[in-house]
């Protein structure tokens, strides 16, 4: 039989002072773990919610990204008439010719940021279905004008609906805000592709297209043809797989994050231990009694580690209850993979919450352990005499 | 004198079938303190019959609370053996012991040794988590065990709002609520002014007479002669004599 749980509960709160401050010790790390992977897990989400189930990427062979693409009008030309693209009722193709260049923008704050400005055709609103407009209209092509992801708002200037943006070569006028599903587009400019095209001065090439497979189309066979066919020779693959490509700078974060916490939590660990070592000391002759009266010196041990167990789960749910607020909480990033300012919102998961009591639990048990044990191996003898 | 001891238990086995509460034959217990041994029994052998109310006494650093622990089975003898109830525990294991005690011993000890933090109630309850009773029975126990004791009305207390008498009551309480073969009180009226001294040595008086509880009880308390049955008199770890108490001359 196991002592009750109620008299390691008491025991730490007879103790206000040393409990308090290790399991602000630990609820600090678990503030930091929570932090550091709401903003990985708001990264991640920002990047693979850009993408679309049917959908592909097109690029140079080679390319890893879009910043570092580009093929001819021709190659596009080629491919946007294949079978397996679908259309619209009209016999337009879903294929949406891209080419996005990184501007300067002032933030409100009077800082600088690069910021994509992503040339698209209109159909762009069509392969991209997560894409849609929640404020004035779309675009009209050679008009110099310009739809603005909501991620922009009030966190840059001149980006207000009917406000006259200056980027790159011209100045653009804003007609419309749109929404990416919390997506990374959220955080870029779309204008006509052909005025893009003639600022960049870079000649008739595009950086990437975007495909939406027709029903029952063969994704796979797809592919192949775009790589196979000499006229096209391209690399395809599907969104989600170029967004998960993509996360490097969400795994870079999520590894400096674990690495900070890890750190923190080895601090943790040892002022727990110290909490605990503490508090068998002041108990000697109580655990001693408890053996006395039959209880083991497994169920001392268990009794122990429960106690410093619950101190750092409750550290971990006032950790969490510090951290929560962050939840949501939109923020920018500079994407070291397309060199350019990406908006993004906190995401606390109930995930997150998990790990985050896992973390504080695990911090309890290695801090509560080598205590639990000397407490288990004490001589009852010695320390009934300890009075 | 051991002898003689040893010989009146045997005798008193004769008597009855039921076994000697407590004997000890030829028990040794030596402690290692750094390069020295301290011989804290030396040779020691003893029978408490069933149902009697002794007193262990002597000088201080004269054995009994070695002798005490050793027949609780909190300690091991060096050499020896002891029998609780006619069950041979010299030879048990540390965890073969710890569910020993829980079914057969009850503890009171000088400082009463009671949980800070828990209840009277939850004092008393503590012994009957080792056993196989539900939780409504531990309470009819513990409640029964706490009345026994004169504490029916502090059933909630915690031990800080207890006088020392009452936590020595509860500590009581706690040693006989899983109606143990022995209780071994290590100095109980050691903390305690007299009066309270008085009421604990007449409580463990009235638990022997009316249930019959051996109780082995090591004490420099004079007062306590007038209470038990049989004094055993250790010094420097041996038994000098065997004397019977004043209850018992009365």
């Amino acid at each position: 039989m196991t002592i009750p749980l109620k008299y390691n509960a008491r025991s730490l709160i007879v103790r206000p002072v040393t409990t308090l401050m290790t399991a602000g010790g630990i609820a600090l790390v678990v503030v930091v773990f929570v932090i550091a992977m709401a903003m990985v897990a708001g990264l991640d989400a920002a990047i693979e919610d850009a993408g679309s189930p049917d959908n592909l990427v097109v690029l140079r062979r080679g390319a890893t990204t879009e910043t570092v693409s580009g093929f001819t009008i021709a190659q596009f030309e080629a491919l946007q008439y294949l079978a397996a693209i679908r259309r619209t009722p009209t016999g337009e193709p879903y294929a949406s010719p891209e080419l996005p260049v990184q501007v300067l923008l002032d933030r409100t704050d009077g800082v600088r940021d690069n910021v994509i400005l992503r040339g698209v055709r209109p159909i762009a609103l069509l392969v991209h279905d997560k894409v849609h407009l929640v404020a004035g209209r779309m675009f009209k092509p050679g008009l110099g004008e310009v739809i603005v992801g909501q991620g922009l708002l009030h966190r840059y200037r001149h980006c207000a609906l009917g406000a006259m943006l200056p980027a790159g070569r011209r100045t653009w006028k804003v007609v419309g805000i749109f929404a990416a599903g919390g997506g990374s587009f959220e955080s870029e400019i779309w204008g006509d592709l052909f005025q893009v095209l003639r600022d960049t001065q870079r000649g008739d090439y595009y950086a990437s297209v975007r495909i939406k497979l027709a029903p029952g189309a063969d994704a796979d066979a797809l592919i192949r043809r775009i790589a196979d066919d000499p006229r096209i020779n391209l690399q395809a693959e599907s969104e989600a797989a170029y967004y998960k490509d993509q996360t490097v700078t969400a795994d870079r974060m999520r590894s400096l994050g674990t690495v900070a916490a890890l750190i923190m939590a080895i601090g943790a660990v040892f002022a727990a231990m110290n909490t605990m070592y503490a508090a068998i000391s002041a108990r000697t002759t109580e655990l001693a009694t408890l053996r006395a009266l039959g209880f083991t010196g497994g169920a001392v041990m268990l009794s122990m580690l429960a106690e410093s167990l619950l101190l750092a789960l409750a550290a971990g749910l006032l950790g969490i209850v510090l951290a929560l607020p962050i939840n949501g909480v939109s923020t920018t990033f500079a994407n070291t993979v397309t060199f350019s300012t990406m908006a993004f919102s906190f995401r606390v998961t109930p995930a997150i919450i998990g790990q985050g009591l896992l973390f504080a639990a695990l911090m309890g048990l290695l801090g509560g352990w080598l205590p639990a044990w000397h407490a288990m191996r004490m001589n009852v003898v010695d320390a009934l005499r300890s009075l | 004198m051991q002898r003689a001891a040893h010989s009146e238990g045997a005798a008193l086995r004769l008597d009855t079938p039921t076994p000697p509460a407590v004997e000890l034959d030829q028990v040794r217990r030596i402690y290692r303190r750094d390069e020295f041994a301290v011989h804290a029994l030396d040779n020691v052998s003893l029978t408490i019959p069933p149902a009697r109310f002794v007193a262990i006494m002597g000088p201080s650093g004269s054995g009994k609370t070695t002798l005490l622990n050793l027949i609780a089975g909190i300690d091991h003898p060096s050499s020896g053996r002891v029998a609780v109830g006619g069950e041979e525990i010299s030879s048990k294991k540390d965890r073969e012991l710890a569910a020993w005690r829980a079914r057969h011993i009850g503890l009171v000890f000088q400082f009463y040794n009671l949980i800070p933090v828990l209840t009277a109630r939850e004092n008393v309850d503590l012994p009957l988590l080792l056993t196989t009773l539900n939780k409504r029975d531990r309470r009819a126990h513990v409640e029964t065990a706490l009345r026994a004791v004169g504490l029916g009305d502090r059933m909630d207390h915690y031990p800080r709002q207890l006088s020392g008498g009452q936590e020595q009551r509860v500590a009581i309480a706690r040693a006989i609520v899983t109606d143990p073969t022995i209780v071994v009180a290590d100095e109980p009226t050691g903390d305690l002014d007299a009066t309270s001294a008085e009421e604990i040595l007449n409580l463990l008086g009235e638990l022997n007479r009316r249930f019959g509880k051996t109780i082995v009880m090591v004490t420099h308390d004079s007062r306590a002669e007038h209470h038990v049955d049989e004094i055993y008199r250790l010094d420097k770890g041996i038994l000098t004599g065997v004397e019977p108490g004043r209850r018992r001359l009365a």
